[in-house]
């Protein structure tokens, strides 16, 4: 076969042949159309000549032995991609789609179906675009592609969400169960409907990390299907458990809301392992249960507990019921009703514990109450005060901490041991103006003539004020003090604003100091 | 010291410890036993030794890498995994595309896995955040399916 510029070459010979001959005109010169074919003629040679450049351009560029078309990708083999594809799916961006590697090309797609370290990782939210059907159906292939690996499940659809196909959700709980055998961490927001379907009764070794429930309703969690799954995390919001919703036995860690007094002593029981607890909106006992057939629970790992009582009958039935000795770290809060303080230290004294952090929210105990509380906790390194409220009864605890020193008021200290000696951090938030005087209470001797003050690192007090009050300065006998102490102490002194913007009120009372020297 | 020759002939001597990062070569090591006898390299070149050397040479003294957690490791543990944090790495990494793959095969073939899973991260990061029609044009990759089949995967991708 002849290349294209050989056969370009052969035409412009001819042409040339043919045109190149004298021009009969009895004038001597050519005529008009002999002089127009010759100006075409040297068009012609001159686009000949563009279109030659051109020709043995394409011919060179194909003849080059490194010419292919294959993709660098082409070169790396199966196993190879397989990482790559396992890195590029581990990065916690929506982006990183598997569907976009398996959209790329055959071998792609092929590789990363059969690459199950992508299809760990599954979350799904009610599609705002696509049919539901669509999306779980992908769920159910994805799953089946992550062979035995450990599962991270997410599945976040409620019926807030709109209209929902009910059978859909619980064929997608079915696939969900199928799986069971290699769930990770399992977190499912669904209708209780669905939720109820979880079943790991026909597998031979169910297993789970994580088991995260949330139903759309409130309801009783009631499935047997779920009694041998040992999660060592829990979080289960709006459903009520029993001792054997689940198997407590690894359980390590959990945040719970809704329960009764009576079925959390039964997790107490049930989960000996337990050191990490969260419970929200806590309920009194069932009131069909006499006292005498509530037996006490010691819980003797638990170190952390968070707990919110509904009312204060919550509070004293859990109290009075537990024994915590292992507990550094307690955070109880009243949800607007009024707490005892009895039954806190009773809990404490009995517990015995070394308690090192306290939050509370101070509206839940009368400022004497939590006075009396925090003498019962000398090992405190911690305290945080949330939602507080300064009024004229709340003296009582600012006080407290310089009632072990002789003032001119009280020659005879009114206690003989120093509120607090091993406090590190107080924080404390709330409505109102603070009494910034009291932050010299804080730093005072720990026994009179000593140099001996609390290993305070950090004073922390975010406060308030409505745009008709002045805003409260820190006097400067506060600022003078605590400016002996900065270096060891973090002073962060805020003061809120409309918009929840946060002024430093140390800042500005420090530059309204040096104008007024000037 | 153990000597190394490329594919192209190059000789290498290297420290025993820095040489054994290469499973490859510490299996012949042990099969031949105490020689002098150089180890043939066959399917790399001196160019890409040089990179693979300066890698070895540079984490000769990193612990050994874990597996046991890899398996369930969260989404978060496995984030972090999958990024390759030192300056220095990312420098190395910073080279041409051939190159780079160029670095893959050899890691793959000298059976040195932490090359090889820091170089599959460099290329991972590559792709990361590109769309299906942006990792074509990058690597050159030619759209292959079907009419049929295109219509499938795009259903795919505007559920995901």
């Amino acid at each position: 076969m002849i290349p294209a510029s050989q056969s370009l070459l052969h035409v412009r010979q001819q042409h040339a042949s043919d045109s190149e001959g004298p021009c009969h005109s009895p004038r001597l010169r050519d005529c008009k159309v002999c002089g127009r074919l010759r100006r075409l003629e040297k068009e012609i040679v001159q686009m000949q000549l563009a279109l030659q450049a051109l020709l043995d351009e394409k011919d060179a560029l194909e003849s080059r032995p490194d010419h292919d078309h294959s993709s660098i990708f082409d070169r790396l083999p199966v196993e190879v991609m397989s990482i790559i594809f396992a890195f590029y799916a581990s990065k916690l961006v929506r982006k990183t789609s598997p569907f976009t590697l398996g959209a790329v090309s055959k071998r792609w797609r092929e590789i990363a179906w059969t690459t199950p370290e992508i299809w760990t990782d599954l979350l799904l939210y009610k599609p705002r675009t696509r049919k539901m059907a669509t999306c779980i159906q992908l769920a159910k292939d994805w799953l089946s592609r992550s062979g035995a690996l450990p599962l991270f499940i997410s599945v976040h659809i409620s019926s807030a969400d709109g209209e929902l196909q009910l059978d859909q959700l619980i064929s997608l709980v079915d696939t969900l169960n199928q799986h069971c055998h290699h769930w990770y961490s399992l977190d499912l927001d669904l209708p209780l409907e669905a939720l109820c379907r979880l079943d790991v009764s026909a597998s031979m070794s169910p297993t789970v990390y994580r088991l995260a429930l949330a139903p759309d309703s409130d309801g009783e969690f009631r499935i047997p299907g779920l009694s041998r799954l040992k999660p060592r995390v829990v979080e289960i919001h709006c459903i009520q458990l029993t001792h054997d919703s689940l198997d407590w036995s690894n359980l390590t860690s959990c945040t719970i809301a809704h329960l009764q007094v009576d079925r959390i002593l039964e997790i107490f029981r049930a989960a000996p392992h337990l050191s990490q607890c969260r419970f929200e909106y806590v309920k009194k006992l069932d009131t069909s249960l006499g006292t005498e057939e509530i037996d006490h629970v010691t819980s003797s790992r638990l170190d952390s507990l968070v707990v919110e009582f509904s009312c204060g009958e919550a509070a004293s039935d859990f109290l009075d019921n537990v024994t915590l000795p292992a507990l550094t770290d307690l955070g109880i809060h009243g949800d607007r009703c009024e707490l005892h303080h009895e039954p806190l230290i009773s809990f404490l004294n009995r517990s015995s514990c070394g308690l090192k952090t306290l939050s509370v929210q101070e509206p839940d105990y009368s400022d004497q109450g939590l006075v009396n509380i925090l003498r019962s906790t000398p090992s405190l390194e911690e305290l945080f005060i949330r939602d507080g409220f300064v009024d004229e009864a709340e003296v009582d605890l600012h006080r407290a901490f310089i009632d072990h020193l002789p003032t001119e008021e009280t020659p005879v200290p009114v206690s003989t041991q120093p509120l607090l000696p091993l406090l590190r951090t107080f924080v404390w938030a709330g409505q109102g103006p603070y009494p910034w005087s009291v932050l010299k209470n804080f730093l005072v001797p720990l026994s009179k003539g000593s140099r001996r003050r609390r290993p305070l690192t950090s004073i922390d007090i975010q406060c308030s004020r409505n745009d008709s009050e002045p805003i409260p300065y820190i006097g400067q006998d506060v600022i003078t003090e605590i400016s002996k102490y900065t270096d060891e102490v973090e002073f962060s002194l805020y003061i809120e604003e409309k918009d929840d913007h946060f002024v430093d009120l140390l800042a500005l009372s420090l530059e309204r100091l040096e104008n007024q020297s000037r | 010291m153990v000597i190394l020759i490329t594919s192209d002939n190059v000789k290498y001597v290297v420290e025993k410890d820095v040489a054994e990062l290469s499973v490859l070569v510490k299996n012949m090591l042990e099969d031949i036993g105490p020689s002098d006898e150089p180890i043939p390299l066959h399917n790399v070149t001196s160019t890409v030794f040089n990179k693979v050397l300066e890698y070895c040479i540079y984490h000769r003294n990193d612990p050994p890498p874990s597996d046991d957690d890899e398996g369930c490791a969260s989404p978060l543990h496995k984030y972090l995994a999958s990024h390759i944090c030192s300056e220095w790495d990312q420098r190395f990494f910073d080279v041409d595309q051939a190159l780079l793959f160029d670095i893959i095969l050899a890691a793959n073939y000298l059976d040195i896995k932490t090359l090889l899973d820091d170089a599959c991260k460099a290329v991972a990061h590559l792709i990361q955040g590109k769309s299906t029609e942006e990792i074509r044009g990058i690597f050159n990759i030619v759209n292959d399916f079907t009419p049929e089949e295109e219509a499938r995967v795009k259903k795919e991708n505007v559920s995901s």
